[in-house]
């Protein structure tokens, strides 16, 4: 980590409706020009959270600080953030252009070229009402803006609903090319945690409102393994260890354990004719988020 | 973190130059506010004009005077105005969340939607009010049509047609805006209380007029006031509304 100033200072944030706390006592910060993935399952408190850190929703405990500030009400810091939301919502009769038209009014930085040459990437068709473009063409619509905004924060909020695979990967590769140009700082929730696997530099992940994990995506790699064999051989290697997950198939069985292994814990494995893989993030992040046991103490194994 | 911040401030030009931002992105598609108004305006005049030949082709040469007369009673002229209701309600329950998301403030938003509002106001009456002393002339030419110089529009001067007409579109935006808002804050339990306090202030002012006596007075102070005056007063209403909505909506959040 380097010792820049955080862009985004969340301190213990909660927001509950009614009886329902939505998020629950969630700290983190993170330092500028990175792409941090938001992880965690329906209803984790993802979209909360970015509603929080972009103004729109106020917390019912704890801040937001984006560039040191509160972002609530507060145009300058306003200004530098594009918050891309899956469910935006569009006036009737708007139109892909009126939406474009508007953005650099907006967007300080907003890159018209680059935005049109994304709308020919995605084929998006201009001249319809909103309303009437399928579920990916309105995805399309707000990863154009988020992209051609160029602004310090983007957030995107399950930015692929609706997209085919190819437009997927349009997308990813288009945000890696551009962050590579001029780097920024990408929040970006999803569920498809394997495709932005190689995207992230920095992982959150989100379970029934509590913060899980705050990890750089590096360090989270090599956090776990998967050991896999004869069910005797496995269980006494993993003895001791952290388990994250089990399965058994007959007499075979493939363990995920948290923690790094040493080099003598590739001889011993090799030695009992275990096999020892990497387990995949969306695997890891599977892992963690269906524990029955209480998520700080994953949460502080998995830190180690 | 309990009341909204306001710092950093933000200088005074660069926020009145976002408010006119804001306008623009009302106005982006001008079909909304300029093109249907006018589109039903049009057709109201149209269906008038037709009206008007009917009763010409019905009506024997004797009375037929008259009758296009009584064309003057005729509400085909505030035809538009019922459609900026639908505006009002779509400027709060579209346009808001799509500005948030083009990272606008809710003040911002505010005060470029009134902005809007007055700018959208006078455009149209200043329109009205030229079409209404188009065909005062063409009256006083001998030729007997009311479409625009209809109701109270056809007895009084330019100035007050104009007056009563902006006034007229401020307080239908200002009112349903306010009702849109305080759905997008409260929702259906927000709706409820605030029908429910308009009825009872209704009910509470008619109770206190006949209750009192004072019914007859106030009919006849009614009547007596000027074309301006009541027009003028309108604002008022407006004004409150507007707060209303601004209360509302300073902390709606936004739902999906």
């Amino acid at each position: 980590m380097n010792s820049q100033n955080p862009v985004i200072q969340v301190d213990g944030l909660s927001r509950s409706y009614r009886d329902v706390a939505a998020l629950w006592d969630v700290t983190f910060s993170l330092q500028p020009n990175m792409i941090c993935g938001l992880l965690g399952r329906n209803g984790a408190g993802k979209t909360t959270l970015m509603r929080m850190l972009t103004g729109q929703d106020f917390p019912s405990a704890g801040s937001v600080r984006l560039f040191g500030e509160n972002p609530v009400e507060n145009s300058t810091v306003l200004q530098q953030i594009c918050f891309v939301s899956e469910a935006q919502r569009y006036p009737d009769g708007f139109q892909a252009r009126h939406v474009l038209a508007g953005a650099p009014w907006f967007f300080a930085d907003w890159d018209a070229a680059f935005a049109d040459d994304l709308v020919g990437k995605f084929r998006l068709p201009l001249k319809r009402d909103v309303k009437k473009l399928s579920r990916g063409q309105q995805s399309a619509l707000g990863v154009i803006v988020g992209l051609a905004s160029r602004a310090s924060i983007t957030i995107f909020d399950e930015p692929y609903l609706g997209l085919d695979a190819v437009a997927r990967h349009t997308f990813y590769d288009t945000l890696l090319a551009d962050y590579a140009e001029r780097p920024r700082t990408i929040l970006l929730s999803t569920h498809l945690i394997d495709e932005v696997s190689n995207l992230l530099e920095h992982v959150l992940v989100l379970d029934e409102g509590r913060l899980l994990l705050d990890q750089s995506a590096e360090s989270l790699r090599g956090s776990a393994a998967a050991v896999a064999g004869r069910a005797g051989d496995v269980d006494s290697f993993v003895e001791g260890r952290q388990i994250l997950h089990r399965d058994t198939l007959g007499g075979l069985a493939t363990v995920t354990i948290a923690g790094r292994l040493t080099a003598a814990d590739h001889r011993a494995a090799t030695a009992a004719n275990l096999e020892i893989a990497p387990v995949s993030f969306q695997q890891l992040i599977v892992d963690l988020s269906t524990r029955s046991a209480p998520a700080p103490a994953v949460a502080s194994v998995v830190h180690e | 973190m309990t009341a909204i911040s306001t710092a950093p401030p933000v200088p005074r030009l660069a926020s009145r130059h976002r408010l006119v931002k804001v306008m623009r992105l009302h106005l982006v598609n001008r079909l909304t506010y300029v093109g249907i108004p006018w589109i039903i305006t049009g057709v109201a005049l149209f269906i008038s004009i037709v009206v008007a030949l009917l009763i010409s082709a019905a009506v024997p040469e004797a009375g037929r005077q008259d009758a296009l007369q009584g064309m003057s009673y005729s509400w085909a002229v505030l035809s538009p105005l019922w459609y900026l209701a639908v505006v009002g309600v779509q400027a709060v329950s579209a346009v808001f969340p799509f500005a948030l998301g083009f990272s606008i403030t809710r003040r911002e938003y505010a005060l470029g939607t009134l902005l809007t509002y007055v700018v959208i106001a006078a455009f149209n009456a200043t329109g009205w009010a030229i079409l209404t002393e188009i065909e005062r002339a063409i009256n006083e030419s001998g030729v007997v049509f009311h479409h625009f110089t209809a109701l109270w529009l056809g007895e009084v001067g330019a100035g007050a047609v104009w007056l009563s007409l902006f006034a007229l579109q401020i307080l239908i935006f200002a009112v349903t805006s306010a009702f849109a808002a305080v759905y997008a804050r409260w929702r259906s339990l927000g709706m409820l209380v605030l029908w429910a306090a308009v009825a009872l202030l209704v009910l509470g002012l008619i109770a206190f007029a006949v209750l009192t006596g004072t019914a007859p007075s106030i009919i006849d102070w009614l009547m007596g006031i000027s074309t301006v005056s009541f027009f003028a007063a309108l604002l008022i209403p407006a004004a409150l509304a507007f707060g209303l909505g601004w209360g509302a909506l300073r902390r709606a959040p936004l739902r999906g």
